[in-house]
């Protein structure tokens, strides 16, 4: 939300300025821009770090259902946390790596589908190819702020 | 006369004690080391996936939680202990508090009873009668798809455009406003029970918040901050989704 409001502001001040913007002047707001892209920028990864934490917390969980009839506790044993991201996954169809994405990472799937296709399918081919998901993931956001 | 009123005194009093063995029917079926969910309830049933499921407290006394939600300590940030209120203006529930709800609201239709987990949370067990509303969804902004979808399934209705004289009169509260928006109408918005994993876990007040900023009532929302902690170290009943 404050980021928003930031935004709002900064286009406010530069449309009731009034004056014609030549290239020394939008020179001055490089800085204003570069400095709202790094704000919306950290806010995502931001989120997007909880979500990783989240995900990762939640491999260490094991399902557990409770019978309090039966006083029992079903329990079964969490997935291995950490896994094997090297020799490629040449299995792997984009299908499942979009829906591994929406299911584990959802903001980036989010950042994932503003991607052009082109963009889309080098990040498969890289995640194909073994790239760790923090790697392909960074990728993602690098490319959505062009970078 | 006095064979007239003893036989009716005889008659009440056994009127009295049909009366009492039909009230504490459960406590007799039930036995008295029952261990109840409170005094004079020793469980309740829910709806979940289609299923009734009965709600009760495990009963072997030497039953001790083990595994992850007996942990004591997680990384902070960002597992840190949550603030008692997410908002100032929504309520806290305990579970006895949330057992009336599950007999009442969420039984008639009323009432949501949100599991704001992740995904991968809510496969690993939820509170029976939950349905899964990730936090994720119920933060995003008022134009979003997702967020569109849930305040409809939660009975919010949208407004459209309003009328220039019909906006007046609601400016000048001539007419009932309170669940009211510019955008959305609440006020056939269910009674909902937002939780998450306990009191260290910062998805639900995310999903509160975020429910708030797009004008949910906060009088309308109660945040179960025991969460699925508290759940299983008082032994409840969980299930894992299908």
């Amino acid at each position: 939300m404050q980021q928003r409001v930031v935004v709002w502001r900064l286009r406010r001040s530069f449309i009731s300025n009034g004056e014609t913007v030549d290239v020394r002047s939008a020179a001055g707001w490089l800085p204003a821009l570069l400095l709202m892209g790094c704000t919306l920028a950290g806010g995502a990864l931001a989120a997007d770090d909880y979500l990783s934490e989240l995900d990762a917390e939640a491999k260490k969980v094991e399902a557990r259902s409770i019978d309090g009839e039966a006083g029992t506790s079903t329990v079964e044993a969490p997935a291995e946390i950490g896994g094997s991201t090297g020799g490629g996954r040449s299995g792997a169809s984009r299908e499942r790596f979009e829906s591994l994405l929406r299911q584990k990472y959802l903001g980036t799937f989010g950042f994932y589908k503003k991607l052009p296709e082109r963009s889309r399918q080098e990040i498969f081919i890289d995640y194909r190819d073994g790239a760790p998901m923090a790697e392909v993931r960074k990728k993602i956001i690098d490319r959505l702020l062009q970078r | 006369m006095v064979t007239i009123i003893k036989r009716a005194a005889v008659a009440a009093w056994m009127a009295m004690a049909a009366c009492s063995s039909q009230l504490s029917a459960d406590e007799l079926q039930v036995g008295g080391d029952f261990i109840p969910l409170v005094k004079d309830k020793p469980y309740l049933h829910v709806l979940h996936e289609g299923r009734s499921i009965k709600v009760q407290r495990v009963q072997d006394p030497d039953y001790e939680l083990k595994g992850y939600f007996a942990k004591t300590a997680r990384k902070c940030p960002p597992f840190c202990i949550q603030p008692i209120l997410p908002s100032p203006d929504v309520g806290v529930i305990g579970e006895v508090e949330l057992f009336e709800f599950m007999e009442t609201e969420l039984r008639d239709g009323t009432g949501v009873l949100i599991d704001a987990r992740t995904p991968a949370w809510y496969q690993k067990g939820t509170i029976p009668g939950s349905i899964n509303m990730p936090f994720t969804h119920l933060s995003k902004s008022i134009d979003d798809p997702e967020i569109i979808e849930a305040l409809e399934i939660l009975g919010a209705r949208e407004r459209g455009e309003v009328g220039f004289f019909d906006q007046l009169v609601e400016d000048w509260g001539w007419t009932d406003n309170k669940y009211l928006t510019e955008k959305w109408d609440f006020s056939q918005a269910k009674n909902l029970v937002v939780w998450c994993n306990g009191p260290a876990c910062g998805q639900s007040p995310r999903a509160i918040r975020g429910l708030l900023n797009v004008g949910y009532p906060a009088d309308k929302i109660k945040y179960y901050r025991g969460g699925m902690q508290m759940w299983q170290l008082w032994g409840l009943t969980t299930v894992v989704p299908r």
